[in-house]
């Protein structure tokens, strides 16, 4: 096979997997073809561009397997931020996967609908239902794609982290009729990574009941720039406080600067440093294999 | 130069157990470059001390409590405040310093794992290290942190004071605390306008307020009954000086603490970062038990860098 050599290191990118068999469930909404709305205008990160995916109805997932030499067995789905309107698939997306797979862990991209018809307090949002369903499906391949289904996290950015959240506060119970075995399986994370994540509280500065927190939330990362232009610190600090209260495992990081939509990306901003600090904590949670 | 890990394993090699940890400290205290004499802070009796106060505890006691598999070293009397100053390596000196306060919850000082290992820790950064006996225990009809905080404001005052003497940018002093230290560098922050203490001499004309501060598991920043309410001695305002915080959210004295503080540092438009690690308990100090949260100096290295108060001084003129 032919390596492609990409900044993120990544060999080949691996085939979209449908997540529905027929039609996704609930309320797709209808919009034109699927297509990368980034234009010359648009900000570049880290002096580069970014592909904002809008569209989307057809949602998938993509597995980034890590070398096999490598592989602690550990799996996290993706979910890229862009405010439910777009996905920033590649800094938010293939880009992270990249990094997982160099520390042994198998990345799930996934590209969940956007635009939302509906708003995520409503009975039926179709990303929750794909972020549900992505994880029954990914345990149910457990063995095929060498992944310990005990060691599946969740790991997402702005809105993709809001998702991560309200997946946690979700895993219960799926939010669409059983389609097949693969929900029968826990679509609950075993850790989840929240990287800028937004919306977490409502106005009156509360956690949001669609991301309320309680003793079974999984163990947490968060990670926050205090100059984030779009999501007030209000969020990352309420929750973190809930997460205290419940008795939840927190790891909290709060960088001066970085802004917002940073990826993973390096800059001369220390908080790009989090993929380091976050692959100490799944170390240190024992995700990773070998205590 | 002396290195401390060879010393160690040579205090473990060569001595009887009970003593290994006296012979480590006393060996490693060789690796601190150029520790000054301590320096008394008050000419006299210190503000409200009374003639016939115990005399300082210099000597210490090895507590049966262990941190990173080592007994630390417990002061249980300070009457007559010190500090002492700890140089880098000449090629190394960034011309920052920072004040140390161990902690020990107003009742004791942590001497050596809240204290001298932070010094040593700072002159590995380039950074000069002053270390701070303040008045402990609590003095009985006084606040906890009254006494401790006339010893603070005065210690940096005398810093700034010695500047060009002792190779210091007297506009990058920090301060740095553990504990019931961390709380008193907070209060030390809040408290900066005005002296508690009638003036002494010229040290009280310099600025006491610090200028950055690292808070390592600060106790007492918000009440026990309400954790989400900042404590009004450590009131924070656009003043307050950018603030390092770390602390395990296991900590019996309360991870709300730093949350309360980041938040009114927030509110304030005060920069700060905070790290909060799942786990690590109290107490931890900087030496390395393989817990994530002892990765705390590197991260306040980059702080410290990022922020620029380890720029290096400028070259001298010719």
């Amino acid at each position: 096979m032919l390596a492609v050599g990409t900044l993120s290191g990544l060999c080949a990118q691996p085939p979209e997997m449908k997540l529905w068999p027929g039609t996704p469930p609930g309320n797709s909404g209808t919009y034109g073809a699927e297509n990368d709305t980034t234009t010359d205008k648009d900000n570049l990160i880290a002096g580069r561009r970014v592909i904002r995916t809008g569209n989307v109805s057809e949602p998938t997932i993509a597995v980034y397997s890590p070398p096999a030499g490598k592989n602690t067995g550990a799996a996290v789905v993706v979910c890229p931020g862009g405010g439910y309107y777009i996905l920033a698939m590649d800094l938010e997306g293939t880009e992270v996967c990249g990094w997982l797979n160099s520390i042994g862990v198998t990345g799930i991209l996934l590209k969940y609908r956007v635009p939302t018809a509906t708003g995520p307090k409503s009975d039926t949002f179709a990303p929750l239902q794909d972020v549900e369903r992505a994880f029954g499906v990914v345990r149910s391949h457990a063995k095929e794609w060498g992944i310990d289904p005990s060691r599946v996290g969740v790991l997402g950015f702005s809105a993709g982290g809001h998702l991560s959240a309200m997946l946690c506060a979700h895993a219960s119970a799926r939010g669409y009729p059983r389609v097949d075995a693969s929900d029968d399986l826990s679509c609950r994370p075993d850790f989840q990574v929240l990287v800028y994540p937004g919306g977490l509280v409502d106005h009156d500065g509360a956690v949001g009941a669609e991301v309320a927190v309680t003793a079974s939330t999984p163990p947490t990362f968060l990670v926050f720039a205090l100059d984030d232009p779009v999501v007030s610190s209000n969020h990352a600090f309420a929750y973190a406080a809930a997460l205290k209260a419940a008795k939840v495992p927190l790891e909290f990081h709060a960088y001066p600067t970085g802004g917002h939509g940073y990826g993973l990306r390096p800059t001369r901003d220390l908080v790009t440093t989090w993929p380091q600090r976050a692959a100490d904590w799944m170390r240190s949670l024992g995700v990773l294999g070998g205590r | 130069m002396f290195d401390c890990g060879i010393a160690q394993a040579f205090a473990r090699a060569m001595i009887p157990s009970p003593l290994r940890s006296a012979f480590a400290l006393i060996v490693c205290s060789a690796c601190l470059h150029a520790a000054s004499e301590p320096l008394k802070l008050w000419p006299g009796a210190a503000p409200g001390e009374k003639p016939g106060a115990p005399k300082n505890d210099e000597t210490g006691k090895l507590s049966d409590y262990k941190v990173g598999g080592r007994p630390i070293l417990i002061l249980s009397s300070i009457s007559d405040p010190t500090l002492t100053v700890y140089r880098p390596a000449p090629d190394k000196d960034s011309g920052a310093a920072v004040v140390v306060f161990p902690g020990g919850g107003y009742y004791i000082l942590a001497i050596d794992h809240e204290g001298t290992e932070a010094c040593e820790w700072l002159n590995s950064v380039g950074v000069t290290a002053v270390l701070v006996k303040y008045r402990v225990p609590r003095r009985e009809g006084r606040l906890p942190y009254a006494a401790p905080l006339e010893d603070a404001q005065r210690a940096v005052g005398i810093v700034r004071l010695h500047a060009a003497e002792w190779g210091i940018d007297p506009k990058r002093v920090g301060v740095m605390g553990f504990s019931a230290g961390g709380n008193l560098c907070a209060v030390l922050s809040a408290k900066a306008g005005s002296r508690t203490y009638p003036r002494v001499d010229a040290a009280d004309d310099q600025s006491c307020r610090p200028d950055f501060q690292i808070l390592v598991y600060p106790a007492y920043l918000v009440p026990d009954n309400d954790l989400y309410t900042l404590a009004p001695e450590v009131a924070v305002t656009p003043k307050t000086p950018p603030a390092f915080m770390v602390m395990a959210e296991d900590d019996g004295i309360h991870v709300e603490g730093i949350l309360a503080y980041g938040t009114a540092l927030k509110k304030a438009g005060v920069p700060f970062e905070l790290h909060a690690y799942p786990t690590g308990g109290h107490g931890f100090g900087l030496r390395p038990t393989g817990n994530p949260a002892l990765e705390w100096p590197s991260r306040a290295e980059e702080w410290m860098r990022y922020a620029g108060f380890l720029s290096p001084r400028a070259p001298a003129k010719p």
